[in-house]
């Protein structure tokens, strides 16, 4: 039996990085006192992987959990329960229960949709400089790696849908994960090719809205039937 | 009073570990600023994860915030990028619950841990924006209290605080509370006040104290008239009955005890005559098998750890340990937390005890034989033998560690080369055993490591060796220099404490009031955070003594017993008489035994014989005998 339930990790919480926010949840986990299943070992600790790590200081509204259970529990009690036992700045949305044999959530999920404050004080450009964005076949990055070479590749084929919010804010849709992944901060280098007067965006200037699994022509989230049935 | 967060929670991601300036931990208290009458905050002066370590800090937050009309916040020293970030910002320090500024609190309490958090200290008053000088201070700012196990020499900041509380706080800190809030009610001074205010017990106001020197020699003390002349230190008598959280703060950040922390016992009678803890925590008491198994059920249930750590000055002296940990690892067994003892004595014992738990991490272990030959630990009074050390190491290996630690001090009173050899003939005789048992054994076992550590010691205040000259820094080098050479071989490895860094600390716990200059002027120039080898600056410190015609040597000279100390007029409840006799054992190589165990050697803190003695055991026999 697993759970897999929607949080967000917002306001103050944004910053405390991913190995504290699994610490958080483990220890919010025992003490709501939730049927938790725990691994082998001589470590015995929960059997609970979340989705995509989020930079520290980025705020996110569709982040994912996986938990086994020992014992089955209504997914409105379980967020309820839990709820009651996080840190104000997380939140247990929804969630659901399988039986069936699901692919881990880092492997599944494979877009991530970031919102980003509108970077050009003249707001009335902003939808030429979305829409260059969106005409342009290649737009080449660098990306710098830890103890190893830079290296470059084409931001635009991993950008897969660019969009203005009903709020203003720019949407982008990226590809996420091991099969191609694309960084915030390299969605503004693509943005300042195109317009030099975007200067630097702080991490906190984005929201991770949510992430998804691309079913083409479908873009679906974790919890969606399709993804809940197994593989 | 500006909302400080809301200017600066978007520029923390510039920061490192940022979630150490945010609060909003599990079971942080946040009460009603508004609604609530007094306002308390406690510094503590080193980063968030060295701070919220310490018990001391967290029993005197929910004993505070106990109150209803009392709120308690938290707040760290911030690392150099967050005090750059602030500065820029032009922002002051604030707490961690309401986010204020330390200016808009009643009271503000540091806590004393370590000799080279004093810069700290200071840095944190100025970045609260608070005068740094009790005599600049007035009823506009927070009134400024420190305390805690370094409390018994504070001259050397005598002229930064306001008053020091002497002795175990959560005994009556409520008292200093509501006094204070009273007489700043009815609109009496600053001055006032504390001169009120040093009329409670174990408070301790060094404004109406001001010493006398001669020649670079404190010559006598100059006690206010109807002030009294000697501050005695307050602790709890009844441990077991004493005030312990079960709420305790779950932070984000990795730190050191981010797990459930239950003192079982206070104070240690062992006599070790190097500790000053040991001779200035007594007397030795003890909760009871059945309030700590309470304790961990609330601690765990409320924070959701999965690890409980019994902590003490010597957890093995615990008179009931082995029932407790039997009992404890029954009680959580089916609900997967382990059980940690940090403190192990050198004995089979203690690793039958270790065992048992089962959760001890295999790693390594740590043994602190403390001197290299019978002759030196009997000088100090550390009841260690080598047959014990090897059966326990033994023991040890055989269990399945592969890793041993083994601690030494250098500049011991009467320390000669035999000694060091010593040391190494320990070292060498430890690997070959368990290089022995490990070509002996059919089980997998790791290569076998003894890793000795060596440190300075500091003739510290208020112990037997308060008298003794502190060695001299060529002196260690070249003992260091001896091992360096000696302990070399298969298995070993040797490393050792900065011997600078040690002499600065050496320094502070037996200087005086002419220090005080001496830290403001090394703090503007920057130091601070002196607890990190990377940001203590030796050459500093010596440059800056200078200009005040002072050096470090004048601190670390032996004294005659009946020449008065800087720290004559504070009293642990230790006599000195006691420490006299022990000072002249040490010298005659006598060993004294520990009362709990044998009789009593009268060092003053109970009234009569073993009286103020509170054991787990006694109490039991007590009640059996009772039924």
């Amino acid at each position: 039996m697993l759970i897999r339930a929607k949080f967000r990790k917002e306001k103050r919480l944004r910053y405390i990085s991913h190995l504290q926010l699994l610490d958080t949840l483990r220890r919010a986990i025992r003490r709501a006192d939730l049927p938790g299943k725990y691994s082998e070992g001589y470590n015995p600790t929960f059997n609970l992987s979340l989705s995509q790590p989020l930079p520290v200081g980025m705020p996110g509204g569709g982040e994912y959990l996986d938990l086994e259970l020992t014992a089955e529990i209504r997914p409105e009690d379980f967020c309820r329960r839990l709820n009651g036992y996080l840190p104000r700045g997380i939140e247990i949305l929804q969630g659901r229960l399988t039986e069936n044999k699901l692919k881990s959530l880092q492997a599944v999920v494979d877009r991530a949709r970031y919102l980003l404050l509108p970077p050009l004080n003249d707001d009335s450009r902003a939808e030429a400089v979305l829409q260059e964005f969106r005409n342009k076949k290649e737009i080449i990055v660098i990306r710098k790696r830890r103890n190893k070479s830079d290296r470059c590749y084409n931001l635009r084929e991993m950008v897969h849908k660019i969009e203005t919010a009903a709020d203003g804010r720019w949407s982008f849709l990226v590809s996420t994960g091991s099969r191609g992944n694309v960084r915030p901060e390299e969605i503004v280098k693509g943005l300042q090719q195109i317009d030099s007067e975007i200067g630097e965006q702080p991490l906190i200037n984005f929201y991770r809205e949510g992430l998804y699994v691309s079913r083409p022509p479908k873009l679906l989230t974790p919890l969606a039937d399709e993804i809940m049935e197994g593989e | 009073m500006t909302n400080v967060f809301s200017e600066i929670d978007d520029s923390l991601y510039q920061v490192e570990s940022p979630e150490r300036y945010i609060g909003r931990e599990w079971n942080q208290i946040k009460k009603d600023w508004e609604e609530t009458e007094i306002r308390t905050c406690l510094a503590f002066p080193d980063t968030y994860e060295i701070g919220m370590s310490h018990l001391g800090l967290k029993l005197l937050y929910h004993r505070l915030n106990q109150e209803e009309d009392i709120l308690c916040e938290r707040v760290f020293a911030p690392w150099t990028d967050m005090e750059k970030l602030l500065k820029k910002k032009g922002l002051h320090l604030y707490s961690l619950e309401n986010k204020r500024e330390l200016l808009d609190f009643d009271l503000l309490g540091f806590t004393l841990q370590y000799e080279l958090s004093y810069t700290t200290i200071l840095n944190m008053l100025n970045l609260g924006g608070l005068p740094l000088r009790s005599a600049e201070r007035d009823n506009s700012h927070p009134l400024v209290i420190a305390g805690g196990a370094i409390v018994f020499n504070p001259e050397p900041l005598a002229p930064f605080i306001d008053l020091f509380y002497l002795g175990e706080a959560e005994r009556d800190i409520i008292r200093l509370v509501r006094r204070y809030q009273e007489l700043s009610d009815s609109g009496c001074s600053r001055e006032q006040i504390l001169r009120e205010l040093s009329e409670l017990p174990g408070i301790y106001v060094p404004s109406l104290y001001q010493p006398v020197y001669q020649q670079g020699n404190l010559e006598s003390l100059k006690v206010e008239q109807g002030v009294k002349p000697r501050v005695s230190r307050q602790y709890i008598e009844d441990l077991d009955q004493a005030f312990y959280p079960t709420n305790f703060i779950v932070p984000y950040a990795d730190i050191v005890h981010n797990r459930a922390v239950i003192e079982i016992s206070r104070g240690c009678q062992r006599g070790c005559r190097f500790c000053a803890a040991g001779m200035s925590y007594r007397p030795a008491r003890e909760r009871s098998v059945e309030t700590i198994l309470n304790l961990a059920e609330g601690i765990i249930s409320s924070t959701g750890y999965d690890e409980i750590s019994l902590t003490s000055l010597s957890s093995m002296d615990y008179s009931r340990i082995e029932e407790l940990v039997t009992r404890l690892a029954d009680r959580f067994a089916g609900q997967n937390v382990s059980i940690s003892l940090p403190s192990l004595r050198i004995d089979e014992f203690s690793l039958k005890i270790a065992r048992e738990v089962q959760r001890v991490r295999r790693s390594g272990l740590t043994f602190a034989p403390e001197a290299g030959t019978q002759r030196l630990r009997n000088i100090i009074n550390k009841g260690v033998r080598e047959e014990d050390l090897f059966r326990a190491v033994r023991s040890a290996f055989e269990s399945g560690w592969h890793r041993i630690k083994l601690y030494f001090m250098l500049g011991l009173p009467g320390e000669e080369e035999e000694d060091l050899a010593g040391i190494t003939r320990l070292a060498k005789k430890t690997a070959e055993i368990g290089r022995q048992i490990r070509r002996e054994t059919s089980r997998k076992m790791r290569r076998i490591e003894v890793q000795v550590n060596v440190s300075t010691f500091i003739p510290k205040p208020f112990t037997p060796f308060q008298w003794y000259e502190m060695e001299s820094l060529r002196a260690i080098r070249e003992k260091i220099e001896y091992l360096q050479q000696h302990l070399t071989g298969r298995s070993l490895s040797l490393d050792w404490n900065d011997p600078e860094t040690s002499r600065l600390e050496a320094l502070l716990a037996r200087g005086d009031r002419r220090l005080a200059p001496v830290l403001e002027q090394v703090w503007q120039r920057g130091s601070r955070l002196e607890g990190w080898s990377e940001q203590v600056d030796y050459n500093r410190w010596q440059q800056v003594l200078k200009e005040f015609s002072l050096s470090v040597e004048d601190f670390f000279a032996g004294r005659e017993t009946d020449a008065p100390l800087p720290w004559d007029h504070l009293y642990t409840g230790v006599d000195k008489d006691f420490l006299r006799q022990e000072w002249q054992r040490a010298r005659s190589g006598k060993e004294t035994p520990d009362c709990r165990w044998s009789a009593c050697s009268s060092c003053g803190i109970c009234g009569s014989p073993r009286s103020g003695l509170e054991l787990a055991r006694d109490k039991e026999e007590a009640a059996s005998h009772a039924d």
